[in-house]
């Protein structure tokens, strides 16, 4: 029951105005196009929240549950993180990332429409439900970000994309704060499951392979301010750090599937 | 910074040439860097797998109160002594390279779990060498108790300088310590009994995953097990058995579905259909079954391409399927076996002291007696919506509590750390 149209029309939004910050991209100074950009991110992510509330209602339940339903919402975060930062550090070029991701995983969504289709088991008919799933899209949108922050200046220092005015020591800066603002999201994800499994089969913590990815996860993050607090000036050991860390981040929320242990696992959507 | 400390090590290591006593005791030398680490880690790991071959795992020797309450004063007395007695031992445990050796070293053992399908009931290799239940291994014990032990060394270091700046690091790692060290070394102490209950019955005892019995201070009677489900859904499958397509169904007649090339319109649904004398009726009876009589179109130019009946099927009645035959593409239609939505226990719980008190239990609704936090746990399968049994779950955790602290701290400690951004190596 994937309205085609909605879908069409939000992935075109998405590459118009991809290709809108691409051309701010590459000429920094036609402030007008910026402007474009922005007007397209909006109007996209409007687009975006249009098809949410759509599947909200006639699925009569938050749209929170498949991983295609998980993706839209990633997809809407994404940019507005990129705004965010847009807006905050004068920095343009994470939008414009932001925004590739967003149309990949659109562009995933759009050939997997049964990634919709499910029915809801009685345990995750929860209060617990949407706070959970919400939190965890959030740090995974914020951490993403980061990570581009760190890689593109990893891969690309001074050679393409320059921003001046903008020294590594205060990127990294920015990207430990996006960082923690991720990591305390993600603490309330892994938490407010914990909670919630004690709530629907009695026990806060089994060792379910999604679980164990989750805490992977977290503790992956965590050896990242470890590395930052005992060596400050390896900078660019920590964006590559970063990168890996996604990598795990990204086997937890899809890889899993994939995995040996995925049998057994509670968490099949 | 570390990297001038390791070659100046190592070439000491390299030039010494007063025989072997000596290099040995230079390699040993605090602070320890990273091979020593290491070494130390991968020997602890060694003596675990062989503990692990030779014990056949922890969870028969799993601690119980009042042994683990023993065991975490002792440790954690000694770790105060060394805290004060031993300055070397505890640089080692503050240090960086221990910490990174052994925050590692424990992602590594909890990757391979992620990876490794976890079942301690394998009779194979892997098993024998703790790979299948990582969690309750030796090696894990091993790491997870020195990575505690830094823990909390490292605390009680911060205390000592307390300040409102240091709250957000006492939070995180105070909360952390707490979960780690009381949810393994509880974990021993924890409840989870089942309880098989049959309608119109009282049952006083429950199980363990041994079925070893125990009677129970109350009795629980059910009164009624209500499972309620989703109309079934609709499903496209290929003459191979492959599922092309499958859409949610409303449970209402005059619904259009299209699976992939097909649409399918629904003259008549029923949710408690019989078929009897060649005919679909209604009726309440145990094993009554979904019917629907679809007509199925051809998407593009709406031709008919047939009509029949489908049906889920029960103990009682065989499911009907609908055979589609468009220009030798053969393929079937049919329901899909409804799933449940939400299965409910209507129960009254009697004490000998005469109390009685009704109540409903529910996934996600466990309902609190006693010491126990009581779940719905399952129901007959077989029967579905028929079963007379209702399985429940009791679960006593005495150390919840405390675990719910150090959840608590470290919700704290993770919003400071994302609002109140310190300034990186202070």
């Amino acid at each position: 029951m994937v309205d085609y149209l909605l879908l069409t029309a939000f992935g075109m939004f998405l590459f118009s105005f991809g290709l809108g910050i691409f051309s701010v991209m590459i000429n920094h100074k036609l402030k007008g196009f910026e402007r474009m950009g922005d007007l397209f991110n909006l109007l996209g992510m409007f687009a975006l929240l249009v098809l949410i509330l759509h599947l909200w209602i006639t699925h009569q339940r938050p749209p929170l549950q498949t991983l295609g339903e998980t993706r839209l919402w990633y997809c809407l975060l994404l940019p507005m993180c990129g705004m965010v930062i847009n807006v905050k550090l004068k920095l343009s070029w994470p939008l414009w990332y932001c925004q590739s991701l967003a149309l990949l995983f659109l562009t995933i969504d759009f050939f997997n429409p049964a990634a919709f289709e499910t029915l809801l088991p009685p345990a995750l008919l929860s209060i617990y439900f949407i706070p959970h799933v919400v939190v965890y899209i959030i740090a995974y949108a914020l951490l993403t970000v980061a990570t581009f922050m760190g890689a593109k200046n990893f891969f690309w220092k001074n050679k393409m994309f320059h921003q001046p005015g903008l020294n590594d020591d205060s990127l990294i800066k920015s990207i430990d704060q996006i960082i923690a603002m991720g990591y305390a999201f993600l603490t309330m994800g892994l938490l407010f499951g914990a909670l919630w499994a004690k709530e629907a089969w009695g026990h806060y913590w089994t060792w379910d392979p999604k679980e164990t990815w989750a805490f992977i996860t977290w503790m992956i993050y965590l050896i990242y301010f470890h590395l930052r607090y005992f060596y400050l000036k390896k900078i660019r050991l920590a964006q590559f750090y970063l990168l890996g860390a996604l990598i795990m981040l990204f086997i937890c929320w899809f890889g899993v599937n994939y995995l040996p242990t995925a049998g057994q696992s509670i968490h099949t959507y | 910074m570390n990297r001038p400390k390791f070659e100046k090590r190592n070439i000491e290591f390299m030039n010494d040439a007063n025989g072997p006593k000596k290099e040995l005791s230079s390699f040993w030398n605090y602070p320890f860097g990273y091979e020593q680490n290491l070494l130390i880690l991968i020997s602890l790991w060694f003596v675990g797998i062989q503990l692990e071959y030779l014990t056949g795992g922890l969870e028969k020797n799993i601690l119980q109160f009042p042994d683990n309450l023993y065991f975490l004063i002792i440790w954690h007395v000694s770790l105060l002594i060394i805290n004060f007695k031993f300055p070397q031992i505890l640089k080692t445990f503050l240090a960086k390279e221990f910490i990174f050796t052994f925050l590692g070293g424990w992602v590594f053992l909890i990757i391979i779990s992620g990876i490794v399908p976890q079942d301690h009931g394998q009779k194979n290799l892997l098993n024998q060498f703790g790979l299948t239940h990582i969690v309750v291994s030796w090696p894990y014990l091993f790491t997870l108790v020195l990575l505690a032990s830094s823990l909390f060394l490292t605390i009680i270091k911060r205390f000592a300088r307390f300040s409102l700046r240091e709250s957000v690091f006492l939070l995180n790692h105070t909360g952390l310590w707490i979960i780690l060290v009381v949810a393994t070394f509880g974990s021993g102490d924890q409840v989870s009994w089942k309880m098989n209950l049959y309608e119109g019955k009282a049952t006083w005892e429950a199980y363990d995953k041994n079925s070893k019995i125990y009677p129970l201070p109350f009795a629980i009677y059910l009164s009624d097990f209500i499972l309620q489900e989703y109309p079934p859904e609709l499903a496209l499958i290929s003459a191979s058995g492959k599922l092309l397509s499958k859409k949610k169904t409303s449970g209402m007649k005059q619904q259009r579905i299209s699976l992939k090339n097909y649409e399918v319109f629904f003259d008549e649904v029923i949710n408690d259909g019989v078929f009897f004398n060649n005919e679909w009726k209604r009726g309440k009876h145990p094993g009554n079954v979904w019917h629907a009589h679809i007509q199925v179109y051809d998407k593009k130019n709406q031709q008919l391409l047939g009509s029949g009946d489908i049906a889920t099927g029960s103990f009682l009645q065989a499911e009907q399927i609908f055979l589609l035959d468009n220009n030798d593409h053969k393929m079937i239609i049919k329901y899909l076996s409804p799933r449940p939505q939400k299965f409910t226990s209507m129960v009254k719980v009697f004490t000998p002291s005469q109390t009685e008190l009704k109540t409903s239990i529910e996934v996600n609704k466990p309902f609190g007696f006693d010491r126990y936090q009581i779940y719905q746990h399952s129901y007959d399968q077989k029967l579905g919506k028929w079963s007379q049994l209702s399985v429940l779950e009791l679960v006593y955790d005495p150390w919840i509590k405390i675990v719910y602290g150090g959840v608590f701290f470290l919700l704290i400690g993770a919003l400071g750390l994302a609002f109140f951004p310190k300034k990186w190596g202070g």
